[in-house]
């Protein structure tokens, strides 16, 4: 079956054409996934709407209490912007972990969170922080959690005439934040788990915890039980210890080729304690 | 199947040909006679592919040619394009530090490590392994292609 790739001149034209089209269209930004997923023949549409080309959609821009990311943003953008790493070390750790210098030179942040797979390196982040994604479609624009956006695998809430244009990320000042990726070496690979948090820690109280997983469940997971175990908790080495039952108790993750449920398991609980400990570590150093 | 004309800008000239909307720019390369680019994986994971978009290594296995379209391509066949010999440093320094062996890894590596040597002159041995991460090389152990860059960075120095 024959797959045209018919080259968007703006964001209007974009949305024409995916009106146009329905479930016979799907957007394509850099292409890294949606490549293989063609080869791989799992691809039903018959349309690809090149959306690379929309410039307006590349930024990250500066609020006063949050920062903007245009869904066109490359990783790699991502990584060398001031402000992204500056207000988001942890999100910019997760660009860095991610894939190769090549993919991130192409593979653009509205691409990972749109191909919905459970191990998408930016998205655990992003829950933390409390990003909220932005669609447009012909009909209008809507915006909702990121974590309420993932279906299952490869699906989310947006309407087939529905396009991310980006995402609203409130600042975390002062926050601590974690990311930790875990493949089969440190480049180019598909995350066999990876953990964020975000703390808002006043002196040694947790005041609020943002946890989230990715390839523990078949979304990226907001681990709230962990979030509630933690929050207004006094962190210390009890605390730490007993967070194990609560990582459990909110992941599902799966044997796969990547590695086993219980490897996976023993991944996020060893890191969500990491991450714990050097959130101790730099409360008792800043005091 | 329905052929469209693609039109390329590489290494500076500009070429097309009627091809299938779909087609993926590793492919365009080679039936415009390109064959220096090399595929490896298909998939992203080795390199083999890389080319230079707009000033920026990608894998050409993962573009759809039709949309880079207009954009700046060049190909290994390209990197040494105002060079003396028509050679980049960094092909001189690889072909004398022998980091070249089988030679399926080289195209990409050329164009991977010669932009490294072009935009980062300062990276650190650390830094130079992971702009090398997205190119695989079964041969060489990558110890010869890292010493190259090092090599064609001092070159460069003393050339500018
Ligand atoms: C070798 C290799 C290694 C990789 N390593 C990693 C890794 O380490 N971590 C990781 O997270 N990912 C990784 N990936 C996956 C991929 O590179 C990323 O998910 C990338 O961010 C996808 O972005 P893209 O622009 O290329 O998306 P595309 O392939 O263009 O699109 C992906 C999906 O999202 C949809 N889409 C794209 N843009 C929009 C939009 N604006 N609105 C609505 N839907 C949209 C498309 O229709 C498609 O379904 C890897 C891929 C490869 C090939
Ligand atoms: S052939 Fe493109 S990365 Fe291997
Ligand atoms: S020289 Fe053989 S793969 Fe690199």
């Amino acid at each position: 079956m024959a797959i045209d790739i018919v080259r968007a001149e703006n964001l209007e034209h974009a949305l024409e054409l995916l009106a146009r089209d329905g479930a016979q269209a799907r957007p394509l930004a850099g292409g890294t996934d949606l490549m293989l997923r063609l080869r791989a023949g799992r691809l039903a549409a018959r349309t690809l709407v090149s959306i690379a080309d929309l410039s307006d959609l590349a930024y990250v821009r500066e609020q006063a209490d949050r920062v903007e990311l245009g869904a066109l943003t490359r990783v790699a953008d991502l990584i060398t912007h001031p402000v992204y790493s500056r207000e988001f070390p942890a999100g910019a750790r997760a660009a860095r972990d991610f894939a190769s210098p090549q993919i991130r030179n192409r593979g653009t942040l509205g691409g990972n969170v749109g191909n919905a797979s459970p191990a998408a390196d930016n998205v655990p982040p992003l829950i933390t922080f409390g990003a909220t994604v932005t669609l447009q479609s012909k009909r209008g624009g809507r915006s909702m959690p990121i974590e309420d956006f993932f279906e299952g695998p490869g699906r989310t809430r947006a309407a087939p005439d529905e396009m991310i244009v980006g995402f609203q990320v409130p600042k975390r000042p002062g926050a601590f934040q974690f990311f930790a990726k875990f493949g089969s070496r440190n480049a180019n690979v598909i995350s066999i788990a990876s953990a964020a948090l975000c703390l808002r820690l006043d002196g040694e109280t947790v005041r609020e915890a943002r946890v989230a997983y990715g390839c523990c469940a078949p979304v990226p997971l907001r681990a709230r039980r962990v979030e509630s175990y933690l929050s207004g908790q006094r962190l210390d080495e009890r605390l730490i210890a007993g967070v194990r039952e609560a990582v459990l108790g909110d992941i599902k993750p799966i044997d796969d080729v990547r590695g086993s449920r219980r490897y996976k398991e023993l991944l996020v609980i060893n890191a969500t304690e990491d991450a714990l400990r050097g959130a101790l570590e730099s409360v008792r150093k800043a005091a | 199947m329905n052929l469209e004309e693609i039109t390329l800008k590489i290494n500076g000239a500009v070429r097309s040909a009627p091809m299938p909307s779909a087609i993926r720019l590793v492919d365009a390369l080679r039936r415009l006679g390109y064959t220096g680019t090399k595929e490896g994986c298909g998939e992203g994971e080795c390199g083999a592919c890389t080319v230079l978009l707009d000033g920026r290594p990608v894998n050409s296995c993962l573009l759809f040619a039709k949309q880079v379209q207009g954009k700046e391509i060049v190909t290994v066949e390209g990197v040494g394009r105002g060079h003396p010999d028509g050679m980049h440093p960094f092909q001189k320094a690889l072909v004398a530090a022998g980091g070249v062996q089988c030679g399926f890894c080289t195209p990409g590596v050329v164009v991977t490590g010669a932009h490294l040597c072009d935009t980062r002159p300062q990276a650190s041995v650390q830094e130079i392994k992971e702009a090398l991460a997205g190119n695989l090389c079964r041969c060489t152990g990558y110890a010869k292609i890292v010493e190259a860059v090092q090599v064609a960075v001092a070159e460069l120095g003393k050339q500018s």
